[in-house]
């Protein structure tokens, strides 16, 4: 599974510290996320959605 | 799953480690530790006239010192506090590393069970179930701080 949180980051011009305020999680996590070292649960995923106004869809995808 | 206050980590772990090693102490040398808190107590399993017709060991009442009860229940309180209080920041990548933390103690204690079944034998098996009482628990704790410790090294913007 790949992600575009970065680029969606990015483009929101939020770092990793603002993003894990907004979700309630930790900058690692982010991080482990965002290099696919960790998959959320669908319950973040759709938070993270929610942050950037977009669909799970955008954010993951399969490989 | 409900854990503890975060402020209950570092203590915990401090009593853990430390009762620990006054535990292995106890253990190992020749001390006075066994004389520590004499006091009657009630024995529900045992023989007549105790192990071999010592007396110890007597179903009961019979007199025992209380340190070593109130040091195992010391450890594993504590052991318990330290590996199940939040982290600063709790979340589903931290509960998950708990949790598969906890999951390889258990599968690499009993894969040490197995190992040691065959090559201890007679009282020094005595030694390896009291190991084994509190393997786990220090197992889980140690795997869990590693994994913990390489995870707050993620650290790819800073």
């Amino acid at each position: 599974m790949k992600n575009e949180i970065r680029v969606f980051r990015a483009k929101h011009r939020i770092n990793q510290d603002e993003l894990a305020d907004k979700l309630g999680v930790s900058r690692q996590t982010i991080s482990a996320i965002e290099n696919n070292k960790y998959f959320p649960s669908l319950e973040l995923a759709l938070k993270i959605a929610k942050v950037f106004g977009c669909t799970v869809e955008e954010l993951f995808s399969l490989d | 799953m409900k854990l503890l206050n975060h402020k209950f980590k570092w203590p915990a772990t401090a009593v853990f480690y430390g009762s620990l090693l006054i535990g292995i102490y106890s253990l190992s040398f020749e001390n006075q530790l066994d004389e520590i808190w004499k006091l009657p107590v009630y024995s529900l399993f045992g023989n007549e006239n105790g192990f071999l017709g010592t007396g110890l060991g007597k179903k009961g009442w019979t007199e025992t010192a209380l340190f070593n009860e109130i040091l195992t229940v010391v450890i594993v309180l504590s052991g318990f506090i330290a590996s199940f209080s939040r982290e600063k920041v709790e979340d589903e990548l931290t509960t998950k590393i708990r949790l598969e933390s906890l999951s390889f103690a258990i599968l690499m204690n009993y894969a040490l069970v197995l190992v040691a079944n065959f090559f201890f034998f007679d009282f020094a098996y005595l030694y390896v179930l009291i190991a084994f009482l509190f393997a786990p628990l220090i197992m889980f704790n140690l795997i869990f701080q590693v994994r913990l410790f390489n995870y707050y090294k993620l650290d790819d913007e800073k």
